[in-house]
This record gives C-alpha cells, sequence and structure tokens, in this order.
C-alpha cells in the first residue's frame, strides 16, 4: 500500500491522498516503495517475472520510442559543444569538492539558510525528521528528488506521524500506486494512460475518463490544496552554485516554485556531487540536462533559491534549511568511480539502454537508482549490501557512454564494478572456474583438448543432454544448444601455413 | 585508447586471428573469411596457438584470467604485419582493453596495433572483389563492433559493393541482441526477450537473412529463432560476401 | 540578437506576445489583456496606478503582472527577480501569467541572461526563469499544457 497515509490509518491530511486506501492495484513487491533496501530479491528471478509481466512490451516500446527520440551518440554540433563544456564543468569540483561545499554552505549561510552537513543516509532523514517535529508539521508538500529517495525520507517522516505527499504529477501516480519512480525523469513512465486511468479512478471512487488532461486537472486541484496547507516543503537540488551559494532546481510543473515559496518552512536536499563551481555554469548545465532528459532546451521553469525571507518579502521561505549527505560518495574521489559523481541524474542513459527498457523500466534493479546509473551507483552506495552484483545486470552495449551528456564512461566502470564484486567475494566455484579456464585457455595443448572434447561431446551427445548440463541448460531455456560437432575444424589457407612454427594437425 | 596503425598498401600476408566462438561453433564463417581475403590477394596464416582474446573472463568480473589468456593469443599474433579477425567484439576487447589489462606495452604488440576487423579489411583492400548477389539482407550493427571499436561505416561499404544486394534496414538495428557474453547465461529470460526484440525487428525487413559481423550475435540470434520455430536465418556478412563471389577463390 | 527573434522562439513555445512601442501602449495592452479579473501585480515602474482588482485571497487570483530583469531570445526565457515588491505568488498562483520585457533588457543567449543574473550582488533570495507556461509529459508523454503553474503565458515586449 502506498505511503502517505498517516501511521495510525486515518484520513490523510494530505487532499490528494485522500482515497488511498481505496487502491488495489498490484505490483509486483520488486517495484513496492517499501520495499527494504535488504532484502531485494535476487536479480535473476526478478528479471524474469519483469520481462514477463503483462503491458512490459508497451512500456519497452514507449521508452524505444524516447530513446529514439534521444539518438544517443548522435549529438548534434550545438549540443557537442554543449556537453564538451558540461563535462568538464563536472570534473572540476572533484579536484576538492569539500572546498567547493565549504564555499556553498558558508554563501547560503550568510543569507539565513542553515545547512546540514552529514554523512549517511540515515543521518540525513533523521535531520530531515528532527526539523520537522521541532516545528509541529504534520503535512509536507514534496517536489521531486531521487536524493529523497535514496535516503528513505518518506518512510521515516511517515514513521514519525508526518504526512507527506508528492506534488511532481509522475512521483504523485507512482506514490498513489505504492511504488518507486521507475525511472529518473519520468517516475510513471511504466504506466500507460489507461493505468492511470484506473488508478485515479480508484482514488476517486468514482470512474473517471482516459484523458490525460483530465487526469491531470484531477491531481492538480487536490495537489493545490495541499500546496496550500502544507507546513513544510521539500525540494531536491539539481545545481548547488558555490560561489554564490545558490541552489538550482528545475521543473516544468512549477510545483518546484511551490513547496519553494508558499509553506514558512523549506528544507532541501541534496547529495554532495550536486555542488558546481559557479552559478553562471547553468548556462551550460541546464540546457544541457533538459536536452538529453527531454529534448528541450529549458524546463519551464529554473528556481534558483539563495536565502531565507528577508524584511519586506511577503512570501518565500521564513525559515530555510539545506540538507548536503555523503552516504559514500566521497569514498570514491580519487579512484576511477569518482567519475560517476560526474552525473546530472538526466536519465538518458536509462533511455537508450536496451536492458531497461526491455524490463520496463527501472523497478526491476530493486533499488533507488536503474539503469546503467544504478548499476554503477547503487553498489557505491553507503549502504547498499545486495546490490553489489547490480553491475551484471547489463549486456555491455555501450550505449548508456554513448548517451551520457557528461561523458562519463559508463560501460567501463560497469566492467570494473564486475571485478570489484568478484574480488570481494570469498574464493569459490567461481573463482575456481575461471582460475582453471585461464590456465587451459593460456596454454595451446590444453585450450585444443577442451576443443577436442567440445567436438567429441557435440557428436556423442544428443543435444537434449547436453541442454541439461550445468551452465548450458542457462543457454538451453528458449534458445538451441549450439553445434559444436565441428570444434576445432579450423580451416587453413591455401599455403595451409601457421606461420611459422612447427606442424602438425591442427586439433 | 589503443590507436591502430593502418598501413595503407595491403599486406603479403594476415594471421587470422579465429576467435574461440568461431573455433567452436563458428567452422563456416571462418572458411568464408579465409576465402574472401584469399580473394583480395593476400596469403592467410592461421597461427595454431591462439586461443581466445580473454573476454568471457574480463566480462565476468576477473580481469587477471582475462589478462592471462589475452596474453597467449598476443604471443601467438607476434610478428604478422596484420590480424583479421571475424569478430567485431574480440576486435574492439583487444583494441579497447588490451592496455588495462596488460600494461602500456601492449599496445605495440601485433596482435593490437595490426588488428583488423574482417569489414574494415574488406572495406579498405577489396575494392576489386568482383562481387554479384540476388539476395535482400537486413543487417544488424554488433554493439562492441559499433560503439567500443567505433565502426559503424564499414560493414555497409562493403554489402554496398554487391550487385544486385538489396539491403533493408531493420529498425533499432544497432540495439543489443541481447547476447552480451556471459550476460546470457547469468540472465537467460532477460536475454531471450533481448532476441526475441531483435528477431521481431528484423523480421520487419523480410529478408532472407539477418547478417551481422559477429558470430555471437549470430549465435544468439539463430538460436532463439529455432527455439522459438522462427523462420529466420542468418549469416555471417563474410559468407555473404564469399557467396557473392563471382571468381572462385 | 534581434526583439524579432525573441518573439518568435517565444511563439514556438505557445507563448503569447504583444510587442508595443513605449510604457503607455504597455499600460493599454495590460489593461485590455486583464480588463476586471482579480490581479496580482509587482511593483513595477511606469505601470503603478494601473486599475486593476486586486482579490481577496491571493490562491484566487486570475492573472499576475510581473517584470522581468534580464530575458534570452535563443531560449525564449525571462529571468524574474523575487525580491520585496516582486513575490513569488505573482508568476505561480494565478492561472495567467504577464511579463513585461524591456527590448534593451533581451540578451541574445541563455548563458547571457544567466550571467546577468549571476551578477546580482547580493543574490536575491529567489529568482525564477520562465520559458513557457507549467506543462508535464508525466502520464504516458502526453504533453498537458498548465499544471502547477499558470497554463498561459504573455509577454509584451516594451520598446
Amino acid at each position: 500500500m502506498s505511503t502517505g497515509t498517516t501511521a495510525k490509518g486515518e484520513e490523510p491530511r494530505s487532499t490528494a491522498m485522500r482515497g488511498v486506501a481505496r487502491v488495489t492495484r498490484g505490483h509486483p513487491v520488486w517495484s513496492g516503495s517499501d520495499l527494504d533496501p535488504g532484502q531485494r530479491p535476487a536479480l535473476r528471478p526478478m528479471t524474469a517475472e519483469a520481462v514477463a509481466r503483462e503491458g512490459v512490451g508497451h512500456t519497452r516500446q514507449r521508452l524505444e520510442v524516447l530513446g529514439r527520440e534521444r539518438a544517443s551518440g548522435n549529438w548534434l554540433p550545438w549540443e557537442s559543444e554543449l556537453r564538451d563544456r558540461g563535462a568538464a564543468i563536472r570534473r572540476e569540483t572533484l579536484r576538492d569538492l569539500d572546498g567547493y561545499l565549504s564555499r556553498l554552505a558558508a554563501q547560503l549561510e550568510s543569507r539565513g539558510v542553515i545547512v546540514h552537513r552529514v554523512s549517511s543516509a540515515a543521518q540525513a532523514r533523521e535531520a530531515v525528521g528532527r526539523i520537522a517535529t521541532d516545528h509541529g508539521v504534520t503535512l509536507v508538500a514534496k517536489s521531486k528528488s531521487m536524493a529523497t529517495e535514496e535516503i528513505g525520507l518518506t518512510a521515516h517522516l511517515t514513521t514519525l506521524g508526518i504526512d507527506v505527499v508528492e506534488t511532481d504529477l509522475g512521483e504523485y501516480i507512482a506514490q498513489v500506486a505504492g511504488e518507486r519512480p521507475s525511472h529518473i525523469v519520468g517516475p510513471a513512465l511504466h504506466m500507460s494512460r489507461q493505468d492511470v486511468t484506473d488508478l485515479f479512478s480508484q482514488l476517486n471512487g468514482d470512474p473517471l475518463p482516459p484523458d490525460p488532461d483530465v487526469l491531470a486537472s484531477y491531481a492538480r486541484e487536490r495537489l493545490r490544496a495541499d500546496f496550500k496547507a502544507a507546513q513544510m516543503g521539500i525540494c531536491g537540488v539539481n545545481f548547488a552554485a558555490a560561489d554564490t551559494g545558490t541552489l538550482v532546481v528545475v521543473s516544468n510543473e512549477g510545483n518546484v516554485d511551490m513547496v519553494a515559496s508558499q509553506p514558512d518552512l523549506l528544507v532541501a536536499v541534496m547529495p554532495v556531487e550536486k555542488v558546481i563551481p559557479r552559478l553562471a555554469d547553468i548556462g551550460t548545465l541546464v540546457p544541457l540536462l533538459c536536452t538529453a532528459a527531454n529534448k528541450e532546451f529549458t524546463t519551464a521553469y529554473q528556481t534558483l533559491l539563495s536565502g531565507a525571507r528577508r524584511p519586506g518579502e511577503i512570501d518565500g521561505p521564513a525559515e530555510f534549511h539545506c540538507v548536503i549527505f555523503d552516504n559514500g560518495r566521497t569514498a570514491l574521489l580519487g579512484t576511477p568511480e569518482e567519475e560517476i559523481l560526474a552525473c546530472i541524474r538526466c536519465g538518458n542513459c536509462q533511455f537508450s539502454c536496451p536492458v531497461f527498457r526491455t524490463l520496463g523500466g527501472g523497478h526491476a534493479y530493486g533499488t533507488t537508482y536503474g539503469g546503467p546509473v544504478g548499476a554503477v551507483l547503487s553498489p557505491l552506495l553507503g549502504e547498499a549490501t545486495r546490490d553489489r552484483d547490480l553491475p551484471f545486470l547489463c549486456s555491455l552495449c555501450g550505449a548508456c557512454a554513448d548517451a551520457c551528456p557528461v561523458k562519463i564512461p559508463l560501460d567501463d566502470l560497469l566492467v570494473a564494478g564486475r571485478a570489484t564484486y568478484e574480488a570481494e567475494q570469498p574464493r569459490g566455484v567461481e573463482s575456481f572456474g575461471w582460475t582453471l579456464w585461464s590456465r587451459f585457455w593460456s596454454t595451446p595443448a590444453l585450450y585444443r583438448a577442451t576443443r577436442s572434447a567440445a567436438r567429441i561431446a557435440g557428436r556423442l551427445i544428443p543435444a537434449g543432454v547436453l541442454g541439461r548440463l550445468p551452465v548450458v541448460r542457462l543457454w538451453a531455456s528458449g534458445r538451441t544448444v549450439p553445434d559444436v560437432s565441428h570444434a576445432g575444424d579450423r580451416p587453413r589457407g591455401r599455403s595451409g601455413s601457421s606461420g611459422g612454427s612447427p606442424e602438425g594437425e591442427d586439433r | 585508447m589503443t590507436v591502430v596503425s593502418r598501413p595503407g598498401t595491403l599486406p603479403e600476408r594476415v594471421a587470422l586471428f579465429t576467435t574461440c566462438l568461431a573455433d567452436f561453433a563458428a567452422p563456416g564463417p571462418l572458411a568464408a573469411t579465409i576465402a574472401v581475403l584469399e580473394a583480395i590477394g593476400v596469403e592467410v596464416v592461421v597461427p595454431r596457438d591462439q586461443t581466445c582474446c580473454g573476454q568471457p573472463a574480463l566480462n565476468s568480473g576477473f580481469p587477471a584470467q582475462a589478462g592471462r589468456v589475452l596474453a597467449q593469443t598476443l604471443d601467438s599474433l607476434d610478428g604478422a604485419e596484420a590480424v583479421v579477425t571475424l569478430a567485431g567484439s574480440c576486435a574492439a576487447m583487444i583494441v579497447h582493453h588490451s592496455t588495462r589489462l596488460l600494461g602500456a606495452e601492449a599496445a605495440s604488440r601485433s596482435g593490437v596495433r595490426n588488428l583488423w576487423e574482417f569489414t574494415q579489411f574488406v572495406a579498405a583492400f577489396g575494392e576489386d572483389l568482383d562481387l554479384e548477389l540476388d539476395a535482400t539482407v537486413t543487417y544488424h550493427d554488433g554493439c562492441h563492433m559499433t560503439r567500443l571499436l567505433g565502426e559503424r561505416t564499414a560493414p555497409r561499404t562493403v554489402l554496398g559493393r554487391i550487385r544486385g544486394l538489396r539491403l533493408v534496414e531493420m529498425p533499432d538495428s544497432d540495439t543489443c541482441c541481447g547476447f552480451g557474453g556471459t550476460f546470457s547465461a547469468k540472465f537467460p529470460e532477460l536475454s531471450v526477450a533481448m532476441a526475441d526484440v531483435k528477431l521481431d525487428n528484423a523480421a520487419t525487413a523480410r529478408a532472407e537473412y539477418v547478417v551481422s559481423a559477429d558470430p555471437g550475435c549470430l549465435m544468439q540470434l539463430q538460436t532463439r529463432a529455432d527455439a522459438a520455430g522462427r523462420s529466420i536465418r542468418t549469416r555471417h556478412i563474410a559468407e555473404i560476401v564469399r557467396d557473392a563471389m563471382r571468381t572462385p577463390a | 540578437m534581434s526583439v524579432e527573434s525573441f518573439e518568435a522562439r517565444l511563439r514556438a513555445l505557445g507563448t503569447e506576445v504583444e510587442r508595443v512601442a513605449d510604457l503607455a501602449a504597455c499600460r493599454a495592452v495590460v489593461a485590455e489583456l486583464v480588463g476586471t479579473s482579480r490581479t496580482l501585480v509587482d511593483e513595477i515602474p511606469g505601470l503603478d496606478g494601473l486599475d486593476l482588482v486586486p482579490p481577496k485571497d491571493p490562491w484566487d487570483a486570475e492573472v499576475g503582472i510581473s517584470e522581468a530583469f534580464s530575458a534570452a531570445a535563443d531560449a525564449g526565457a525571462v529571468a524574474l527577480v523575487q525580491a520585496a515588491g516582486s513575490p513569488r505568488r505573482t508568476s505561480l498562483l494565478p492561472p495567467h501569467h504577464i511579463v513585461v520585457v524591456r527590448a534593451g533588457r533581451i540578451r541574445g543567449t541563455y548563458q547571457e541572461m544567466v550571467d546577468d543574473v549571476a551578477a546580482l550582488d547580493p543574490p536575491p533570495t529567489g529568482v525564477q526563469i520562465v520559458s513557457g507556461a507549467s506543462r508535464s509529459g508525466d502520464i504516458e508523454s502526453a504533453m498537458i499544457h498548465g499544471m502547477h503553474g499558470p497554463r498561459r503565458l504573455t509577454v509584451v515586449v516594451v520598446g
């Protein structure tokens, strides 16, 4: 069931969440917003279930259309220039992340923002929780933030008896459905308009027509009441400029402006890598982000927040907090993995990924961030335990690296992530197997022996039996067993030469 | 990124890097590769002691083991003026990962510096081949060759030289077929689902053959098509070129 | 940079554009656009004393009128400084937002407009950059016009 109901199960304080108890639409346990990070199912059964779900083909096709529009790897000349500059800007801060964060914090504090620098996800959500309880907050209106998903903020506030409502339309849909966001930029892309219609009809108690305008109006009216009533706003941060101390948040809906201006209390939550050197850098980074994420030059709104309400101002937060958390990131600095900190959360890698698309979105990664960025980042974050094998959920096609607007070598990082995983495992069957393989296949006579063995097996053992052998049977579920009965029949050139080595039969 | 040297003149002799996959399961494309290279006018030698590029181990998270096997193969190719391989993904593996696995010196080994993927070689040196084939084909761009090796044009250049050949493009021709090496065994249901997407796209081209330059992709697609009872036939581009050779090798 | 290119870009994004020669004409256009609608209006030099009907509750306002601090032709964007005489609600709560832009404030590029904003010292507590009315593509990527912010944006270019 969805979060947003009060801890006691009473009628929600949020107008937008009223009726959520009527929602019975099911979803797999692994797409739920209540999935305990430590309880993620194993990847293989989860992905097997995902590709067989009804409607996954339609979701895949929608994601393919979005991927084609973005034509990963085919950056136009002006986009390429932007990409070059953006990639450089994003790595500037990695030289001295702490220095930039200190400057950012000092600037924000000079204009009345209370800055909380914390380390873990738990410390981050507890800091927000304390701010809320200190002010007797009962309803929070929230704009979209993957960082707040990462730290499990909504669930934490709910346990404190505080109602939280997502105001971004896609996040709101996911919240009503009790699911995590499916894609970094489009949280509800895994749902068709009929799915949303059915969902809102259940919420409403009466059927609504399958018309996106009507459905959006329905959501708008209910959420507007929450913007008015909420005592606290929570927003994410796209970029935090260190030189002026400005938090930059982009949106198309205007909900960021709402949560950052109407309640008297605002909390902005950001992970450390959002800091950028200069506010002027958004001249590059905003068009780069919006082009990669949404094929638009800019979003409808860029909201720049630099301080708490000054005397004479009648709106904007009277009290403004900024929570900056780490959750494992600074440990990456100085290693090849620090490259993932350049990410600007555009979601283009997800659109470009055939695995992500075929799975019907990010849920089947079982973690906050799915797709290529998630497969690299999730294993590196502070509390990840079961996520360390995510780099294997990838066919290494490389489309993500082409799609990345800040040139993160995602495919290389995925290969490295696999080696990291295996190095952490106790020496077992797999490690022994590959070491044995490497001895055999670095010794020509032994390589030839395995070839002969395959040749014999291919000739003597019926395919049906071969297909039940370990490893082979993984291939054979859905594919025929390749014919290896000619293994070792290396044809020769006309000259018959093997290039200078002493001859014998090439078997 | 290793820089591959490109001699402007036709080498007298090339070493064929067969790849483990072709050694085990794709003798047809190997024979076709040799036939085409000889028709171009080079002597083909097949170094006996070559094994594998190491990709299966690297992609499984065992880089040291991968390096050991790659080193053996590079040893067997030392001294070759030109090396040609019929698998785009193995070419990409060697060009992209050799220095990472074996150090900067690897870049100057013959098997790295002088390595050609088959269509690259034919595109560069096979202009005089007399090629004709009355057939309709569609082409699947294998991921590693396209993105890791950066070779996007050679295959179609080669196909374009075959008189009478009709190339019908499929949608999303450069989307992954789902093979991914060991990925295909770690996530079989997902890998098969990806193969089905590719086969559906290929079928819309209504071609006689689905052609590619990677035996791995071809194996993935053909074995899935066979198991699913689909009539799709795959063929390695070397076999198409050999089929089209008017003057027999 | 040409004012014409700014106007073209605005229109391409679905923003309405009115071009007037001077403040007097601007006052006339605004009065016509607003009529008797309940209006929130910022303190805009030259636009004071307009005969406008204020809302009892800002949430019930029908029109909001702001002046741009800077603008960008390539993005079809305006930058609004939020301060004592120009609260956030003006450009946010009413369904129709009108922005007055002096032609001399229009820059060629988004970067130049951002540079204008970044040069403000001290930074205003809030700046809102607007390039179009609110929208959402969250339901099956279908474009919905008018989400939480205004659904109609009119830019009046003066000069």
